[in-house]
């Protein structure tokens, strides 16, 4: 006699381990789970409620200058070390991961203007209030060896900003003129001018290399082409512009910060009018720089605080301050698009997440999974 | 001294006295007096060059004529010149002079730069424009992953940590050593030579054909030999013989025909048969010494079949002894296997060396040969890469040479079938198809091919005609053939009402002209085209698109136009329906609360009574009226939610292109209870992903395929333009060359 009775698989109910978690099996139809968008809108809600409840960027604050940070560079090849000029003409290298000082090097008498760290990473120029530009090895000197500089240009005229070539071995120079620099040489390879004042800042375009982007006093913004060697075209703003980035992603695209509490992203093709203006700082905006992304960025401002903004929204999404954060003077977004690194008038350099509620550090497989999301793996693991 | 001034001072005076009319009398007069005086005093007095300019405008540049503010003409001053001929040539320069139209003042310094700078931003701008499809592209990604460039996990290649490794420890410089001493490459190609060459010689492909090659050739192999090992083991002597004798057979027979086909080859064979002999006289192998044959020698005496077998051993020593000049010497295959495969193989290896493998220059025309002496070939030649492959291919051509053959003969036979009318039924479906063809000779046809037709130039479309014609015959034959049988028809006729549709209006004209033109025997063949042309003319008669044309022609007015234009969309009707479907919906329905089966019998196709439906169906108090009651033109909603609003955006979001996607997406859910894991996953997916501890490096062009080609070739450009620039820079302006 044959006696038929119900078999189920064990493994589509059987635990491996008793830890694993019950399963449990669903049914997603529709009807049997009414109220979807009220449900929803209740979860959403209590997810932004919670990321604000976990929302804690402050990671530390990195001290030891003796003078307010006036500018900051990112090593290209190292995540965990990041440059810092003061204005007493001290620079210092930090590591990030140490949150330690690890080199101090007096470069300059008086201010150190600008700073940048060549492509390579393996040396970084600076200058100073003193006119001279600097070239500094990244490596701190031997035992017994003392601390030089590896070239000094002395200059005719302080010079006020720095950039360096994302690919070749030039860089530029501003203050009077904006000069194109061959590092083997010690004078311009060309001077651009267009008007006769002081120009406070200079960017090379990261993705077409030749392009240059510069801010003046008198309200200027000047594109230059260095393959030309011309200027190119000039936005004339309200107020003075203190410094622009650009988009590491979108050739084309530049912001520019400021004095009128605004921020200005232009599409260098066509300047009649700014593709966004940012807005939200109540101070002069001092300093901008993009994530390596290339979808938001982050602005120092003059009113304690440093805000960041997506590129396509006239709002924040970010404020960052802290009681004793005075004026900002400059800000970094790191190369791995994680930190934001702030230096400002009262000498501390303060390190943030770029993302408030993220989690850092090991995490469990279940709460890693979000942060690791990539359909393709998902689809691999899935089978 | 004192006298002559206060002379001066009278004629001064009388002069200024006088009127303006006579004031140049005066000077001279006043000149003529001056030198009178001069003359009077006897001194000679240095005079005094005086120049005057007759205008009130000095200029060093202009010639100026006496009137203020006019200008000098040059054909003025070539007046007086006209009539002298010496002057010609200097007229002739001036005339040219005049002709030349004067080269135009260079820019200002900053009217120039801003021309170049102009030029330099739109080139720039440009530039940069290519950037734009990816920019775009990124923008709108569902997720983008970062670093956008996967870091290989880069796994050095061992030269070139060799290279910066050296060996330092005793072991290690043994180890070094020895791979030194055997000349085991350590650096770059890590690979012997002929190793390296033999991985250029070969693709995937080849390497598989040639294992597949070498595949058939060891089961070849296998096959003979096995088939070897039972005819040895076959006891019989019978059978031995018989083979003996036939294998002797054979190679007679093969060695005739090489005489006669090829002299040569049958020398050289020869001479191998020679050599044969040679080495059987040195072995003394049939010498009675071995040990059969002194087990033979000492049965002879009392066996008769031992003395039989000895004697014939020393007659086919004899023989071999023997030298042999133009015959044949009757081989003797011995009782060995080894001998066996020599004599088997003794056609083909000198063939081999000589070059001319009778197999390769093998041809179709010449006659099969038995399917062992090819395997036994291929066995032979196997070793020898490159002649195997040359047969292969003359293997694959003589193949595809029987393959075309086939063709032919199939071809062939098929016209032979289609010519017959019995087999009419197989080859219908040919027919149809041909037809469209058919008919496309004649003007009716589909819309591209009239196209094709009338684009061409008259000697292709002659040539196309041409063309057709032929196939037209052979399908004319066809149909020809076709006509006896009834169901022809009938396959036809749909084919033409579908050729009809297609029928593009402008050809009816043309359609029907040529339609007279067309022989009588054509239509009695194709009868289905008649009907086409019945249908088409029909269409023809109704034609919409050229009476309007028409119209135009004739002149009507612009209202006439537009009315006819919009002739289609009642705007006011419209309107006045929706406006109705608005106070419809605002009218409140009556609330059917009526429960079947309750209080009576229910189930299905039973109805709940009237008097229940009566008592159940509510009915709501009539809406307040509607404020556009009185305003024919206006249709007043009242149903937006101000509360609601709050929370509604005022502009698509940027993906977004209509509204109903947006809408869509939002009332998805995307929460896990209402989706899977994985589906909630991916909806729920970030739109940007980065890894810890990887820099991010700003887009390059490199990494962009669409971008890649054109990156390269712009950065050359950029670094040769470069030092251009610097020395432009750095050289003094060119010094003009001076006029005097």
């Amino acid at each position: 006699m044959r006696v038929k009775v119900l078999s189920r698989n064990p493994d589509d109910y059987v635990r491996e381990t008793k830890l694993d978690l019950q399963r449990v099996p669903r049914n997603y139809d529709p009807v049997l789970h009414p109220f979807e968008v009220p449900r929803e809108y209740t979860r959403a809600l209590n997810a932004t409620k919670l990321e604000r409840v976990f929302a804690k960027p402050f990671l530390s604050s990195l001290d030891g200058h003796r003078d307010g940070v006036n500018c900051m560079a990112k090593h290209p090849k190292s995540l965990s070390t990041v440059l810092s000029g003061a204005c007493d003409g001290e620079v210092k290298i930090w590591n990030l991961t140490k949150r330690q000082c690890i080199r101090t090097l007096q470069a300059h008498e008086g201010f150190v203007r600008g700073m940048c760290a060549r492509f390579c990473g393996t040396s970084f120029f600076t200058v100073g209030d003193d006119k001279t530009v600097k070239q500094w090895k990244m490596e701190s000197p031997e035992y017994g060896e003392e601390e030089e500089p590896i070239h000094t240009i002395l200059g005719k005229t302080v010079y006020t900003g720095i950039d360096h070539h994302w690919k070749e071995a030039v860089f530029a120079t501003c203050g009077h003129q904006v000069d194109i620099w061959d590092e083997q040489r010690t004078s311009p390879m060309c001077s651009l001018t267009w008007g006769f004042d002081s120009i406070s800042s200079v960017k090379f375009n990261p993705i077409e290399t030749y392009l240059l982007g510069s801010c003046a006093s008198d309200r200027n913004i000047v594109l230059y082409d260095i393959r030309q060697s011309t200027p190119l075209k000039k936005v004339i703003l309200k107020m003075r512009t203190n410094t622009l980035c650009w988009n590491p992603m979108e050739a084309f695209i530049f912001t520019a910060a400021n004095e009128d509490y605004n921020l200005y992203t232009f599409d260098m093709r066509f300047l009649a009018s700014p593709v966004m203006v940012h807005m939200d700082h109540v101070s002069a905006v001092l300093d901008v720089d993009y994530s390596p992304t290339g979808k938001e960025f982050v602005s120092a401002s003059f009113d304690k605080s440093i805000r960041i903004f997506p590129v396509d929204k006239g709002h924040s999404r970010e404020i960052y301050h802290t009681k004793r954060m005075q004026h900002v003077i400059t800000v970094k977004w790191t190369s791995d698009n994680k930190y934001i690194l702030c230096g400002s008038d009262e000498m501390n350099i303060r390190l943030w997440k770029a993302n408030a509620s993220e989690k850092l550090g090991v995490m469990r497989a279940h709460l890693a999974l979000p942060c690791t999301w990539d359909i393709d793996n998902l689809q691999l693991d899935g089978k | 001294m004192m006298a002559e001034e206060d002379w001066l001072g009278v004629e001064a005076a009388v002069s200024a006295s006088e009127d303006e009319g006579a004031e140049e009398d005066d000077e001279r007069r006043h000149q003529q007096l001056l030198e009178a005086v001069s003359s009077l005093s006897g001194q000679k007095r240095r005079k005094l060059a005086e120049r005057t300019e007759a205008s009130v405008q000095v200029s060093e540049f202009n010639v100026s004529c006496k009137g203020a503010g006019e200008k000098l003409v040059l054909s003025e001053l070539l007046q007086p010149i006209k009539a002298k001929s010496a002057l010609s040539r200097v007229k002739k320069e001036l005339n040219r002079v005049k002709q030349k139209k004067a080269v135009e003042l260079p820019l200002s310094k900053e009217e120039a730069e801003r021309v170049v700078r102009e030029a330099a931003y739109v080139r720039t701008s440009k530039d940069v424009g290519k950037w734009q499809q990816v920019v775009l592209q990124n923008r709108r990604a569902e997720q983008l992953v970062f670093p956008m460039k996967q870091e290989l996990v880069a796994v050095a290649p061992l030269e070139q940590v060799v290279s910066a490794w050296k060996a330092r420890t005793p072991l290690e410089q043994e180890i070094f050593g020895l791979l030194h001493k055997t000349q085991q490459p350590i650096t770059d190609p890590l690979l012997t030579p002929q190793e390296k060459a033999s991985l250029q010689a070969m693709s995937l492909e080849e390497a598989r054909q040639r294992r597949a090659e070498l595949q058939k050739a060891r089961v070849l192999q296998s096959y003979y030999e096995a088939k070897a090992r039972r005819e040895k083991k076959i006891k019989s002597k019978k059978y031995h013989r018989v083979l003996k004798k036939s294998k002797k057979r054979k190679a007679l027979k093969e060695f005739e025909l090489l005489q006669k086909s090829d002299p040569e080859a049958a020398l050289a064979k020869l001479e191998e048969l020679e050599q044969l002999r040679m080495e059987e006289r040195m072995s003394l192998k049939h010498q009675n010494k071995g040990k059969w044959a002194r087990s033979r020698a000492i049965m002879a005496k009392y066996d008769l079949e031992a003395r039989k077998a000895m004697q014939e051993q020393l007659a086919k020593n004899k023989e071999l002894m023997q030298k042999v000049r133009v015959e044949l010497p009757e081989e003797e295959p011995g009782d060995m296997p080894a001998e066996d495969l020599v004599s088997e193989s003794v056609p083909t290896v000198p063939v081999d060396a000589s070059g001319a493998n009778p197999w390769m220059l093998g041809k179709p025309s010449s006659p099969a040969k038995e399917p062992e002496v090819q395997e036994e070939i291929q066995i032979v030649t196997e070793p020898a890469v490159a002649e195997s492959k040359e047969e292969m291919s003359e293997e694959e051509m003589s193949e595809e040479e029987a393959l075309l053959q086939d063709f032919e003969q199939k071809r062939h036979m098929r016209r032979q079938q289609a010519a017959s009318p019995e087999l009419r039924g197989a080859d219908k479906t040919e027919v149809v198809s041909e037809l469209p063809e058919d008919i496309s000779i004649d003007p009716i046809c589909t819309e591209e091919q009239v196209s094709v037709g009338i684009e061409q130039p008259p000697q292709a479309q002659e040539e196309v005609l041409l063309l057709e014609q032929q196939s037209r015959m052979q399908t004319m034959e066809d149909i020809e053939a076709l006509a006896s049988e009834e169901h022809a028809e009938e396959q036809e006729i749909p084919v033409a009402t579908g050729t009809e549709k297609r029928v593009p209006q402008q050809e009816g004209g043309k359609a029907e002209d040529r339609q007279a033109k067309k022989p009588k025997a054509k239509k009695k063949r194709i009868i289905s085209l008649q009907a086409v042309l019945g249908g088409k003319s029909q269409e023809i008669q109704c034609p919409s698109l050229p009476v309007a044309v028409e119209e135009e022609e004739g002149g009507i007015d612009q209202r006439g136009v537009i009315t006819e234009a919009f002739a289609g969309d009642d705007v006011v009707a419209d309107f006045r329906r929706e406006k109705r479907k608005a106070e419809q919906a605002g009218k409140p329905q009556p609330v059917n609360l009526v429960l079947p089966g309750w209080g009576e019998w229910g189930g299905t196709g039973l109805k709940p009574s009237k008097k229940k439906m009566k008592r159940f169906l509510l009915k709501l108090p009539p809406a307040p009226p509607r404020k556009d009651q009185h305003l024919p033109h206006v249709i007043m909603s009242e149903q937006r939610n101000i509360h609601a609003a709050a929370h509604q955006v005022s502009e698509l979001p940027f993906p977004f292109e209509k509204h109903q996607q947006f809408e869509r997406s939002i009332r998805t859910p995307m929460g896990p209870t209402w989706n899977t894991q994985r589906a909630f996953q991916k909806l729920t997916a970030p739109r940007i992903v980065t890894r810890a501890g990887h820099i991010i490096q700003p887009i390059s062009a490199e990494n962009v395929p669409s971008l890649a080609a054109a990156a390269s070739s712009g950065a050359k450009a950029a670094l040769e333009l470069a030092p251009k620039q610097r020395e432009q820079l750095s050289r003094p302006p060119h010094p003009r060359k001076r006029a005097r």
